[in-house]
């Protein structure tokens, strides 16, 4: 533990800091924003200052760290925002409450969902997981489990049905 | 909420929309407008539980490197910037090149070893197991080989490949085993999710699915109701597994040799024994077996079938 300060400056230890915290960052910054884009942003922008600061910036208290800088870079970005807004008043942005594109996401979805996926049969959950979470294509997907692409389709298709019938109306 | 016709197995838009294949107003044609703000929500969660991937981390690689570049700077910090730019170079760069050729780890008779690879993924090695990795490659290519048998824990990242004589595996989530000695080789997945690649064809286990090979013959399916391999806590088990597998097992974790030729070594065995007292350990198999053992003056072990 003596050499703990340089380790986060190792790019290794940076890239292993980065995927233990930067899904949970993510969602903490979205939450606030409710922008997928803007969130993306300021995750990047979390990490650029990590890495600035990695002789600064204890092992132990890299959490703490992301957690307050996400968080700083999220007020700047809606004092910005708030300014730009005020100049042109009819901003329709793609993340405008008042647009019909916008949907508003909370945190008890994502609970929602984690649970919906866990209940899905086998065959159908992964197809999902290597869909949503690995970003395979179908085609991908069919290879590996060694079905057509239209069974995949087919998979993907019922389990999401079953999970809009198993989360319900929101 | 659902209009019958969308029962039917043909249908499989949502799957299309999800991947981006069709627009919104095309499904929107489809469903309801309630059902197609769940979906949007649906899109938008499983986004947010997606551990962002190497776009994002070479993202923030190249703001690093640009921003070190663009500042300007007071003079006086002029050298410090361009040994920290050096620096930099030196560790992103040249980092994998500092440090090449292949790691080898291997464990003797009754031995286990627990390692940690280059980016914290675990792993435990059982008695008499080899495994090696390319370090020089490893950032693009987490590809290790191994001879014997292991209990991976897989940090999430890039895909994680173990490659066997018998097959290989690819790893898309987090904690499996894998046995192969001989021509024995057995997957099972604990957490996450694991793809077997065997002989052209490839499987996906799930947690809790095992699938084995023996001896050439198709791949079995099995069910595993532990969380962890129970070898870790010193005891090897078997499910309807052929003997000459198990003496294999007990050389390895006991230092021993078997004469075999009076008893049929293909007869199987099911049940487990502990690594840490031979005595019990042998009378525990070849009693279930059925089997008489002595040692003979060169410290091997004779089998005998009961009279």
């Amino acid at each position: 533990m003596l050499k703990e300060l340089e380790k986060i400056c190792k790019p290794a230890v940076f890239e292993t800091i980065f995927k233990k915290y930067a899904r949970d960052v993510k969602q903490f910054v979205f939450f606030k924003t409710q922008d997928m884009d803007q969130a993306e942003d300021i995750l990047q922008e979390t990490f650029v200052k990590l890495w600035e600061n990695c002789d600064r910036v204890s092992y132990s208290k890299v959490k703490g760290f992301l957690y307050t800088t996400a968080n700083n870079l999220f007020l700047n970005w809606f004092k910005h925002r708030n300014v730009v807004r005020n100049h042109e008043k009819s901003s329709l942005s793609r993340n405008n409450p008042e647009s019909p594109e916008f949907v508003m996401l909370e945190k008890e979805f994502l609970e929602k969902i984690e649970k919906a996926i866990a209940d899905l049969p086998d065959t159908q959950r992964e197809v999902f997981l290597m869909s949503r979470m690995e970003k395979k294509k179908y085609a991908e997907i069919s290879e590996i489990l060694g079905i057509s692409v239209k069974a995949v389709e087919k998979r993907m298709h019922q389990a999401l049905k079953i999970m809009r019938e198993k989360i319900g109306n929101v | 909420m659902e209009k019958s016709h969308l029962n039917n197995e043909q249908e499989v838009y949502l799957a299309k929309w999800m991947a981006g294949e069709i627009s919104d107003a095309e499904l929107a044609e489809h469903i309801s407008e309630e059902d197609f703000t769940f979906y949007k929500k649906l899109r938008l969660g499983t986004e947010l539980l997606r551990t962002p991937g190497t776009d994002t981390f070479s993202a923030i690689q190249e703001k690093i490197t640009s921003q070190q570049k663009a500042k300007p700077l007071p003079r006086k910090y002029i050298r410090w910037t361009m040994a920290a730019a050096a620096s930099l170079v030196m560790l992103f760069a040249g980092y994998w090149y500092v440090m090449n050729g292949d790691t080898t780890i291997s464990t003797t008779f009754s031995e286990q070893k627990t390692i940690a690879l280059l980016d914290n993924s675990e792993v435990i090695l059982n008695a008499k197991t080899q495994l090696s990795y390319e370090e020089r490659s490893w950032e693009n290519n987490r590809e290790v080989h191994l001879d014997g048998e292991a209990y991976f824990k897989v940090e999430k990242g890039s895909t994680f490949s173990v490659i066997t004589e018998n097959g290989s595996v690819q790893v898309l989530g987090t904690q499996f085993n894998v046995k192969t000695t001989l021509d024995y080789f057995e997957v099972t997945c604990y957490e996450g999710m694991v793809e077997v690649r065997n002989g052209g064809k490839a499987k996906v286990l799930l947690p809790g699915m095992t699938v084995r090979r023996i001896n050439g013959h198709p791949l079995e399916d099995g069910r595993s109701s532990q969380e962890q391999p129970s070898w870790i806590h010193g005891e090897s088990s078997f499910k309807s597994v052929p003997l000459t597998y198990v003496l294999a097992e007990l050389e390895n974790q006991y230092s021993l040799t078997f004469d075999t030729k009076a008893i049929d070594d293909s007869a199987r065995f099911t049940g487990s024994f502990g690594h840490d007292n031979k005595e019990v350990a042998l009378s525990t198999v070849f009693n279930a077996m059925r089997i008489e053992y002595s040692y003979n003056d060169q410290k091997v072990v004779v089998l005998r079938p009961y009279e």
